[in-house]
């Protein structure tokens, strides 16, 4: 043994630390989940209706996207923005550089980019969850598209969505993690940054660990939470 | 009042229907037979847009439209002087079942809600629901879902409602029920093309059955006629065959 101490007081103190982050991963998570939710929504629906053209090409992206890591996701966007917006700026004739663009937002770009992929394939299975004839008596009644989807569909994919979503969401908080490659400080960057100070990483580990846990246990609470509130058919 | 001339219809490679030529009187009440597979189903799915038929045309109430090359609002003209009553019943499953009827006039058509709600208990009222109106369909039986779905159907005044084997998913036990209300309504002078294995129902309510086998009409007539003296000899077969089940049991 090497006179190794466990100090509770540093742990403590990281655990506040993380916890001033907190607002920052929910950024981070939130934004892109409202982006996936309503383009990941058309996303499924062009897919579910089979639209000729937009239905392949989704399908396309959507492989394309959950094929590449989340972490290359948002280093290609970082470094497409630190290289290649100034000169693309240029060509188009805008007067902007990338030196005005904050990393958070690139992060929650990339993450939107990859949640959209991620909730799109949870929502289409909603979708298709509901029976054909449901689909058929809607436009047997005459309903249009938006108005099948709004009144009969989309209530009927809830119950189902509900839990899907809720997972999405705990892997977009623990997901955002990867924004600190580009040097945006979250929960993981605070507290290793205190840590490395001092050079106790097992505590920091620990504090972050406890402060993501207790995210994703809210977060599993909530979605409990909406899946009692919303009727099952 | 419809009438279609030289519908095709393909799934890939399979030719389901082959060439319908079907003239409807206003009142009449039609019933298609035929074996499963023979495209009696496919046909009531092309006259409700539910499936595109490939080619043919078609006239309901309005000028003759040439089936592959109609428009969204030529289609939708068609769709709204048409109502469909399914083998599954296909109620909505998140709405009561006054919701359901009154679906289609008021989000599809705008009419008011109290209008709506009124026309809605009248035609649950027809088909002996008006007391269930609050019920979800899962607490409904069968029975009960199917005649909710015919309120729905006659909801929006159709000028023919289309009824696709509207007893086969039910306990024989529920199937008096549906084919009174349909009953009633063909005596109501109700324009009315069934697909059917009833028959009973054919013989007694139908003013004229067709015969359909492999996407073609083999023999139309009147239901006594066709029963009793069938021509053809894949009409006595199928005749045969069925009248035998419906007998022995």
């Amino acid at each position: 043994m090497n006179g190794f101490t466990f100090d509770t007081g540093f742990f403590l103190h990281e655990i506040i630390v993380g916890t001033r982050f907190v607002p920052v991963v929910l950024l981070l998570s939130l934004a892109p989940l409202l982006a996936g939710l309503g383009l990941g929504l058309l996303v499924a629906i062009a897919r579910v209706l089979k639209l000729p053209v937009l239905s392949q090409l989704f399908a396309v992206l959507v492989v394309v996207i959950r094929g590449i890591p989340v972490v290359l996701i948002l280093t290609i966007s970082y470094l497409f923005t630190n290289l290649g917006f100034g000169p693309l700026a240029a060509t188009l004739g805008l007067n902007a550089g990338s030196s005005g663009i904050s990393y958070t937002v690139v992060a929650v770009f990339g993450l939107s980019l990859s949640a959209t992929a991620y909730l799109s394939e949870a929502l289409r299975s909603a979708l298709e969850s509901v029976q054909a004839g449901q689909f058929e008596a809607a436009r047997s009644v005459g309903l249009s598209p938006a108005q099948m989807f709004r009144r009969v569909i989309i209530p009927q994919a809830l119950p189902v969505a509900i839990p899907l979503i809720g997972n999405n969401l705990i892997s977009l908080i623990k997901g955002s993690s990867v924004a600190s490659v580009i040097t945006v400080v979250e929960i993981m960057g605070g507290t290793l940054l205190e840590a490395t100070r001092s050079y106790q990483f097992l505590e920091a580990y620990l504090a972050a660990a406890v402060v993501y846990w207790a995210l994703g246990f809210a977060t599993e609470r909530l979605t409990a939470l909406a899946e009692s509130h919303v009727a099952k058919y | 009042m419809l009438r279609i001339q030289g519908l095709h219809k393909a799934f890939g490679k399979h030719e389901v229907l082959k060439g319908i030529d079907l003239r409807v009187e206003k009142g009449e009440v039609l019933v298609l037979l035929g074996p499963s597979g023979s495209g009696k189903t496919t046909l009531l799915r092309c006259i409700n847009f539910l499936e595109r038929a490939d080619r043919g045309s078609l006239a309901l109430g309005g000028p003759e439209l040439y089936l592959r090359h109609a428009r969204k609002r030529d289609i939708l003209a068609i769709q709204r002087r048409t109502a469909m009553v399914f083998q599954s019943f296909n109620l909505f499953k998140n709405m009561s079942a006054l919701e359901n009827v009154m679906e289609g006039l008021v989000t599809a058509r705008k009419v008011p809600r109290t209008e709506a709600e009124a026309t809605s208990r009248h035609f649950l009222d027809k088909v002996g629901l008006l007391d269930r109106c609050d019920a979800f369909p899962p607490q409904l039986s069968g029975g009960q879902q199917q005649r909710v779905g015919i309120a729905r159907a006659l909801a929006l005044n159709p000028e023919v409602i289309l009824f696709d084997e509207p007893t086969s998913a039910l306990d024989p036990e529920r199937v008096g029920e549906v084919l009174g209300v349909m009953r009633q309504l063909a005596d109501e002078g109700q324009t009315m093309i069934v697909v059917t294995h009833e028959m009973a129902f054919a013989r007694d309510i139908a003013d004229r059955v067709i015969f359909m086998d492999d996407g073609l009409f083999v023999e139309e007539g009147r239901p006594l006629d066709v029963f009793t003296r069938p021509r053809e000899e894949r009409t006595r077969q199928f005749l045969k065959r069925v009248l035998l089940e419906e007998y022995t049991i």
